[in-house]
Order: C-alpha cells, then structure tokens, then sequence
C-alpha cells in the first residue's frame, strides 16, 4: 500500500513539475514582445522575386496613433515563405502569421500561375488557411499601405468589405484559400478571386504622426485616403488569370450561389409610361438552383432562380407613380430584372466558355451526377451546353 | 458470482464508455489516412469498421452472458488451458501497445503542430505519460467515472464543431457512392484497424459486469451512436476539402474555421478543439489500461501501479526513440500490422464465440 502511494506521488509530482515548466515559458515559447502580428499580406513580382509586404498590428497606447504604413514592412525572397523569413531576419520581430486573414497578389503576379505561391499559405500550419484571398489593380504593397478614412490598417477596411454577415456578402465573391485550392486542384482546375481596386476619396490624412511629430518613413507628405471596390471577379484557369466578371455578374453570381438576405439589385431605364426609370430593387431572399441535366445527350443547364424584392427606391417622373407603394414590383420592373438577370447570366457562361475557367463548376456536376458520361462530355461541355434560365423576381402579392 | 465488487462497472458505464471515448480518437490522423485510398469513398469504409466492431461486440455480449461472472481470462483458461490464455493476453498486451504507439503519436503530433507557433521540444507532451501512468494505475470505475464525465464534453464538442462545419460541407462531394471501387473502400478499411478495434476492450470487462436485463437493447444503440461521429467526420471532412483532402493531415482543426462566423469572431471552435483533446487524452490511454491488465492477469502482479508505469515507461521510450522515424511508424502499422490488428480485434473476438468448456448452460448440462 505504501510502495503504491509513493508511485501515485512521484507521478503526480512529474506532472506538477513539467505543468510547471508548460506555463513558464521554460519549452520555448516565444516572447509575445518579440512577436509581430501580421494581419496582412501583399504579394509581388519584383525581378523575378517575390515581394512580400506584411501589415502588422503594433501594440501601442490607446493615446498614441500611428500612420498605417509605419507598420507595413517588405521583402524579397525567391519563395513566399523566403520573404516571409527574411522579414523576421530583418526586424528581429517573429512574424506571427495566425492572426492573419487577407492575402493580397499584386496585379503583376496575375501573369503566372498564381497557385505557385498561393500554394505555400494552403500548406502551412502557421497561417489560417481560411484566410481571405483577393488580387488587387496595381501593386499589394500600396494597397496595404493605403490610407483609409475609418479604419487605422487598409487592411481591416478590406476585411470588412470581404466579410460582411451571412446573406449580406453577395456583392463581393469572397473565397478563402482553402476554397481557391479546392478549385485549383479540382479536375475542372477552376477558382476565382475578388479583384479589389483602391479608389481615392476626398481628404487626405497627415503624413506625420500624430502627438509625436515623428517624421513618417513615406516623406511627410500628404497621403490621399482611399476606399476599395471588391465587387469584380477575377477567374483562374490552372492558376492563370483568363478573365474578370463586373460587377453585374459577380452579383448575380452569388445569388445562384448563396442564400441572401438583405442585398440590392439595380435595374435601370425600366420603361414606365414615356419615361424610362431606374429602380433599385431590395432581395430579401432568393430561392435559386443550378442543375446539369443530360437530354438526348447534350448537356443542359437549368437555371431557376425566384428573387423576393421590393422597391428599395426608384426615379419617379410623375406624380401618381411616385405615389405606389414599394412593397408591390411593378411588372414592367419584374420583366426588366429578369432580362437583366438572364443577359448577366449568359455573360457568365460565355466567360465561362472563353476562358476555360469552370466558375459554375459543372465539371463537378457532371462528374458526381452524370459519371458515365463525364469522359465523353468533360471537354467539350461548354461548348455544347444549352442553357436554360427561368427567373423570377416577385414582390408582394 | 465472481464480480470485483470494487469495479462499480455497469451497463450504463459501458454504453458511456463507448460514446466517450469511441469517436475521440478518430478525428485527428484518421480521415487522412483512410482518403489516401478510398477518396471520396472514406465515409462508407468507416462505416464498415463500425460495422465490423459491432460483431465484435456482439461477439463479447454473447460471452458475457454465456460465461456470467467470468472474465475472459478465465474463460480462455478453461477452454485452452493456463499456457493458451497466457499467450492470448501477451497478444493483445502487443496489439494494445502498438495501437497506443500510434494514437498517442498522433496526437502528439497534432498538439506539437497546431497548437504551438514555433518548434516544440519533446518534453512538451511529456505531461500526458504521467496521466497516462496514473489512469493505468487505478482501478476499473475511474474508467466508469471518466465516462461519465467526459461523455459530455465528447458529444458537446463534436456537435460543436459538426455544426459549425455544416454550412461549408459540400456533400455532394461524395458522389457518385462507390465511384472508387470496393477494392479501394475495403483497403481503406484495412488501413484504418489501428483506430478501430475499441470493442475488443469490452471482452476485457466481461465479467466485471453484473448481468443486466435487456443489455443488448441498451449497448448496440450506444455503440452505433458513437459510430456515427466517426462517419460524419469522414463525410465533412471530404465535403470540406474534396480534391484537397489527400493532403491535409489533421482533420479536427480544420474542419471548422472556414465558418463566417469563426471568420468574424476568432477561432472559438478552439474550446470544442480543447474538449476533443481532453477526452481524446484519456481515450489514449485506455489500450495501455487494458496493456497492464493484461500483464496483471499474465503475471498475476500485485502491485498494478508498477506495471502501470513500466508500460508507461515502455511507450514513452517508442516514442522517443521513434521520434524521428514517427512517419516510417505509422506506415508500418498501416500497411502492415493492420492485419494483426484485424486478427486481434475482429478475428480472435468472433473465434471466442467457439469457447464453450465451462459455461453456465454446460454446468447446467452436466448437473442434471
């Protein structure tokens, strides 16, 4: 009985002792003070190198503010994960990549396969792969040191755009990197990204450092704010970039492809009496699906698609129009919407057709629900698909 | 009646036990391991295993009642003698320690990767050896107590992190069902024993549990509902990742985070995360349990808490001297020992069935 306790004892005392050195910091753990958090990461070509730029959250005094592009540092490699490490190397800093949620690629990386360096931010354990992925006009390094009017990093300005709640995202089509790797991987090696463009606004934030009168690494000079516009596609074939939907298709994109509570849709110079109207339309749910079907064996695409809306607001050139209630949808505004709807819809599928880029993934389709003809069909499936849209757009009844 | 009186071990335990337990284990290393030859087809060759797990329960209730009060020990004693039933129980120490090899490594593996920013040395997980060492020391009813316990924590986490999986699982990635072919799905079945086989251990409680009515009624539904994790981990897991899954090695972290609403709030499904690999910790240890039992039985070791910690001891030293050739390890036992795993779990259990010398209808027999 004794022998046993003195075995129980020992190991609870090893268990205290190594609990002990877990919490103290004696196994290595990394001092939080020599850690930055990156929250954001640009990619660019420069000379045949990558370029990364990282956005990193600085601990500061809730007194104190600093310039965005203060704590926006580069540097080359030829890896993404080289520049990453050269990063550390540099600053002394450990980058700290689990809190990062946005990979920006320059526009100049769109010439090659994108995947060669998205790749690595798929494999690591050090980053999220649920990590926002976007391309971007122009370099990422400017767009990460842009300067925005509400938000202290340009970054959280674009995460903010990317994540919107469920049902409010159909302008933008958000993927992570997980979801452009599937994509790529996939036998239809498709995937798509958001395009983001910087848009400059009015005013300019100081270039010096506020309370501090520090002088900003940029020159001091005045920088213009900008905001982003995320809502044209950009579609990847084999990684390479092969075309971009507007804004119109990305919208009508998303709505055959999630569930929408609160979005808009614009429908403009609707015919109402001599006058021709703009109307925006409020979608407050949609009911919408795809399916491949195979008839007489040629591939048919079914589009169904019932959209719940009500006038949002709309131009009203005469008096008595002007005095309908929003909540019914004219029908000449339905007619429209649906046109407008069936023409975005066919602008994707020629995208589709041209660039090669499975963006509707019927190559799955026909794969998980037509295998016995997938080897026959596979190859030419855009080219011999017949599309079929049946819209809808119904408001109150 | 021979029952342990100090076991406190009943039907309710057993049916905790399994659902604790059963699905603990399957989640870190497993759905990367049965996708590398069944694809898209890894659900059903999981189900199979659960399947195949359930004859071996069944194979263990039939025992249970035919040979009330005895324990398996006993009943290879009177079947095939000191010498037969010796050699069984060091079979199964050697199943038992080389499936613990795996799970423990696993899991080591998982925390040392994901849950560590940099490179962890390998005193982190050491820890885990002394809990291991002292839930081997104790006596039957912690396991009970254990399960009663952490039968929550397994059911809470799993549906936590099921549910914030849904929304991002395209199950339609399974199809078509069978595309694989049933070479494939019964390879992947194959390579998958290590993980699976957790019926066998009831044949070690057999006989330490007082008879019950209606046991049947209450067990097969518990194990089968424990069964069911394992399966929808398989299909979310290939749901989420499809062409990707080949590559991905840890399920449990991954399946979750692509949530909007882990993308908005932060990695909350870290706490289902922790309560997964607290239940997953003592499910870890039951094959080194039921290792010093055996030995116990073999030797007829007084001191269990000894053989607790030479066990232990012995795992420890596999890992660490294995540290660098883990991957080597795994396939091995993949590849390989699955067989033996297959033999010791599923075969020797449905063999059992013949063992008849000594049973409570035969004494019967014999009386009248």
């Amino acid at each position: 009985m004794k022998n046993k306790k003195i075995g129980i004892n020992v190991m609870l005392f090893g268990l205290i002792f190594c609990a002990l050195l877990y919490f103290s910091n004696n196994f290595g753990l990394i001092d939080i003070e020599k850690t930055a958090i990156i929250t954001a990461i640009g990619l660019d070509m420069a000379e045949n190198e990558y370029e990364v730029t990282v956005q990193i959250a600085v601990p500061q005094a809730s007194n104190a503010t600093k310039e965005n592009d203060k704590a926006v540092i580069s540097a080359t490699g030829a890896t993404a994960s080289e520049a990453l490490h050269q990063i550390g190397d540099i600053t002394g800093w450990y980058p700290n990549l689990g809190f990062c949620n946005l990979i920006v690629l320059g526009e100049d990386l769109l010439v090659g396969d994108v995947n060669v360096c998205v790749d690595y931010f798929s494999k690591t354990l050090k980053l999220q792969d649920s990590a926002c992925l976007t391309a971007c006009e122009g370099k990422a390094k400017d767009l990460l040191k842009a300067v925005t009017p509400l938000d202290s990093i340009s970054s959280f300005a674009i995460q903010k755009i990317l994540l919107k709640n469920p049902g409010m995202t159909s302008d933008v089509a958000t993927v992570d990197v997980k979801t452009f790797s599937v994509g790529y991987f996939s036998n239809a090696a498709s995937s798509h990204m958001p395009f983001i463009r910087a848009i400059e606004v009015g005013g300019a934030k100081s270039g010096k450092a506020a309370g501090e009168g520090e002088e900003q690494s940029g020159g001091g000079g005045q920088d213009p704010e900008m905001v982003f516009d995320a809502a044209y596609t950009a579609m990847f074939k084999d990684g390479y970039f092969v075309g971009m939907l507007d804004d119109h298709e990305t919208k009508t994109f998303n709505v055959l492809n999630e569930k929408v509570n609160e979005n808009f849709f614009i429908v403009d110079d609707v015919p109402i009496g001599e006058n021709k109207e703009n109307f925006l339309l409020n979608v407050s749910d949609n009911k919408c699906k795809v399916k491949l079907d195979i008839e007489n064996g040629v591939p048919v695409l079914k589009v169904n698609a019932r959209l719940f809306v009500r006038v949002e607001d709309r131009t009203a050139y005469q008096k008595e129009e002007a005095l309908k209630s929003n909540a019914l949808l004219p029908e000449p505004v339905a007619k429209k919407a649906q046109e407008d709807f069936v023409k975005y819809m066919l602008g994707i599928v020629k995208k589709c057709r041209e660039s090669g880029c499975d963006l509707l993934e019927l190559d799955n389709k026909l794969y998980r629900h037509h295998h016995k003809e997938y080897e026959r069909m596979r190859r030419t499936l855009y080219d011999d698909l017949q599309l079929r849209v049946n819209v809808e757009f119904s408001g109150v009844k | 009646m021979e029952y342990k009186a100090n076991d406190h071990f009943r039907i309710r335990n057993v049916c905790l036990f399994l659902i604790a337990f059963l699905p603990a284990t399957k989640i870190f290393l497993l759905p990367s391991v049965m996708v590398q030859a069944a694809r898209s087809d890894m659900w059903i060759s999981a189900a199979l295993n659960v399947l195949l797990d359930s004859l071996t329960l069944v194979a263990a209730l039939v025992l249970w009642k035919r040979y009330e009060g005895r324990d398996y020990y006993d009943i290879l004693s009177m079947n095939l003698g000191k010498t037969g039933a010796n050699i069984v129980y060091a079979l199964y120490f050697l199943c038992f320690v080389l499936k613990s090899y795996t799970l423990i490594s696993e899991q080591k593996l998982y925390v040392e990767r994901t849950l560590y920013e940099n490179t962890t040395t390998f005193f982190t997980f050491l820890p885990f050896f002394f809990f291991c060492g002292y839930l081997a020391s104790k006596k039957l009813f912690v396991l009970g107590r254990l399960a009663d316990i952490m039968f929550l924590i397994t059911v809470a986490s799993l549906v936590i992190l099921y549910a914030l999986s849904f929304a991002n699982t395209d199950f339609g990635a399974v199809l078509p069902v069978g595309v694989n072919g049933i070479g494939k799905i019964l390879s992947s079945s194959l390579r998958a024993l290590n993980w699976f086989g957790d019926s066998v251990y009831l044949f070690f409680l057999i006989g330490r549990i007082p008879p019950e009515k209606k046991a049947f009624i209450k067990l097969l539904p518990s194990y089968f509902f424990a069964g069911l994790f394992p399966v929808i981990c398989m299909l979310m897991f290939y749901g989420t990742f499809s062409s990707l899954a080949m590559r991905q090695e840890f399920a449990l972290t991954e399946i979750a985070k692509y949530s909007v609403a882990i993308n908005n709030i932060g990695r909350f499904d870290y706490i289902a995360i922790f309560g997964l690999l607290f239940t997953g910790g003592a499910a870890m240890c039951l094959p080194l349990y039921f290792a010093t039992e055996c030995l116990v039985k073999i030797f007829g070791f007084k001191k269990k808490v000894f053989v607790a910690l030479g066990v232990t001891v012995l795992i420890f030293a596999m890992i660490l001297l294995l540290k660098e050739h883990y991957a080597a390890a795994i396939g091995i036992s993949i590849r390989y020992l699955a067989y033996f795993f297959l033999l010791m779990s599923n075969v020797m259990p449905l063999l059992s069935l013949f063992l008849k010398k000594g049973a409570k209808d035969e004494k019967q027999k014999d009386r009248n």
